[in-house]
């Protein structure tokens, strides 16, 4: 649900990023059309139209990537860091 | 997470700010939204806040464009933040030295934004570019207040418009980006010095200076897109970003005809002064813009109910102010080019239209009258000037005719020819550099006549 994407991207970024609606849909179209997510059902609940939307197969697989990809940048920069704290010079 | 109670008002707001989205959009994703924005609402709010609606508009606006014009308003953002830098540094430079403005505070306020572009890191941009559009208008607002002169409104629209470019992506701008800005900054300004009409005053000399520096740039959009056609690739993103950056040049014109010296007549003169060059120019660059989008084109009906509403408000307004022969001049052209549509008029858009073109010809006759509210000195004149408003119905109308194959086409271009043709020395630089890009895109195509331009 997209206000849920709200108040998770808020509490993500300790409150520094407020994910505004048009920003949002803006990215929820984008993902949709390169079909990395796609809606899973829709209700109305007091008289407000939701919809939730989940990562297809492919969306995972290419989060698991970017994540890795993160991850593999953060591990490079760890060790460029001690590196560089144990010769005490920079390179 | 369950909803409270949202006020009926701030619902009813909600949905007048989703209009602002492309028909079916709203009718797959309106309630959605409006459901979001519902919740995201503060307890007891009774208005959409200013940075919620602007998100809105802005994602709406993107909706209306296709992909290709997002991404070429993101390629043309930095080098409008390049001209809009430059520009201010020239007229704070060379200009103010003759009149005295309240100008260097946005001029000020722009080069910081130019320099917080290319040193500061990205999250920078955006606030500092809306500072400096801010202390834009505060220029007009506090000119009355300091008792000095505000800029003049053609150099205020041009700021404007380059700084809502640039404001309009939040991508990083790479190294290289940020260079072209300082350069492209450098290179306007210097290149604003160094052309130098031989002619006193202040106005014409500055327009004629800016206006064919941004021309240039315009002008060198279209080559790039030539190059590239000619290497095989699409052309259609520098063009695209060309015209976007034309959009706000379009207040840079036109040619004053009595300060140059220019032999035409009176009629001539008095219909093709800066309304005219800023409804012309603006007109044939959304039309390009409109046919290289791609977008939805509008129903011929609502063409049709634009010309007769445009027709009924200029008409209200010849028969309360003068009605020369130009006024039934005007109105035969507007007839006969809805006839030729042979559709019936949208209701709708013939009543919304009507007192909005009636209304548009009184602050023009306001305008042309030195602020004069009644007893306007020139009647007819007023009401010629005002005519050159029939210039938007017409260029709808050539659109609709094109796409259509439509006869419809001939009394509309054939107006427009007539009101601005015998202008031609009045043109500012960018109607020529739209004219000779036309020129060359038609030789080429006849060139190579066997593959597509566009």
């Amino acid at each position: 649900m997209a206000m849920a994407w709200i108040q998770e991207v808020a509490a993500l970024s300790g409150g520094r990023v407020k994910l505004r609606p048009g920003t949002l849909y803006g990215a929820l179209d984008r993902l949709s059309d390169q079909g990395l997510v796609e809606v899973r059902h829709e209700e109305v609940v007091d008289g407000r139209l939701r919809r939730y939307y989940e990562l297809t197969n492919d969306g995972t697989k290419l989060l698991e990537a970017e994540v890795a990809r993160l991850a593999h940048n953060a591990q490079a920069a760890r060790a460029r860091l001690k590196t560089r704290f144990s010769t005490g010079q920079a390179t | 997470m369950p909803a409270h109670p949202a006020p009926a008002h701030l619902e009813r707001r909600y949905r007048l700010l989703l209009k602002a989205y492309p028909r079916d959009y709203r009718a797959a994703k309106g309630e959605e939204i409006l459901a979001t924005l519902l919740d995201n609402a503060r307890p007891g709010q009774r208005l959409p806040s200013l940075a919620d609606a602007a998100d809105i508009v802005g994602h709406a606006a993107r909706r209306r464009a296709s992909r290709e014009l997002e991404e070429a308003a993101g390629l043309a953002a930095p080098w409008a933040l390049a001209i809009v830098a430059g520009i201010a540094a020239f007229v704070w430079w060379r200009v103010e030295q003759v009149i005295a403005t309240t100008g260097p505070i946005a001029y000020a306020a722009w080069l910081l934004a130019a320099a917080g572009a290319v040193l500061l890191p990205t999250p920078a941009r955006r606030p500092l570019i809306g500072l400096a559009l801010a202390a834009t208008l505060a220029t007009v607002a506090l000119a009355p207040v300091a008792g000095v002169h505000r800029p003049p409104i053609w150099i205020v629209m041009a700021l404007l418009g380059l700084g809502c470019i640039a404001l309009g992506t939040g991508a990083r701008f790479g190294p290289e980006a940020r260079l072209n800005i300082a350069a492209g900054a450098i290179a306007v300004a210097l290149a604003c010095k160094l052309f130098s009409p031989r002619i006193d005053g202040y106005y014409q000399p500055v327009i004629a200076r800016i206006g064919a520096v941004v021309a240039f740039g315009v002008m060198a959009a279209a080559v790039v897109a030539l190059h590239r056609r000619w290497q095989g690739r699409s052309p259609r993103h520098p063009l695209l970003a060309g015209l976007v950056l034309a959009l706000p040049a379009t207040w840079l014109g036109p040619i004053d005809f009595v300060q140059w010296q220019f032999p035409v007549d009176n009629l001539t003169a008095a219909r093709f002064g800066r309304l005219a060059h800023v409804i012309v120019a603006t007109c044939a660059v959304v039309c390009l813009l409109a046919v290289m989008n791609r977008g939805r084109p509008l129903p011929k009906d609502r063409v049709v109910g634009i010309v007769v509403g445009g027709a009924a408000g200029f008409a209200a307004f010849a028969a309360i102010v003068a009605w020369p022969a130009h006024a039934t001049a005007t109105l035969a052209a507007l007839a006969v080019t809805a006839v030729l549509l042979k559709t019936r008029p949208h209701h709708a858009a013939t009543l919304i239209t009507a007192p909005l073109a009636l209304l548009a010809c009184w602050l023009i006759g306001v305008y042309g009258n030195n602020w004069a509210v009644t007893g306007w000195d020139n009647p007819a004149r007023t009401v010629v000037l005002a005519s050159m408003l029939a210039i938007v119905p017409c260029s709808l109308a050539v659109l609709a005719g094109l796409r259509l194959r439509s006869a419809a086409v001939l009394p509309s271009s054939i107006w427009i020819g007539y009101l601005i043709l015998p202008a031609l020395l009045a043109w500012g630089p960018l109607l020529w550099a739209l004219a000779s890009a036309a020129v060359i895109a038609a030789g080429h195509r006849l060139v190579f006549a066997r593959r597509h331009w566009l």
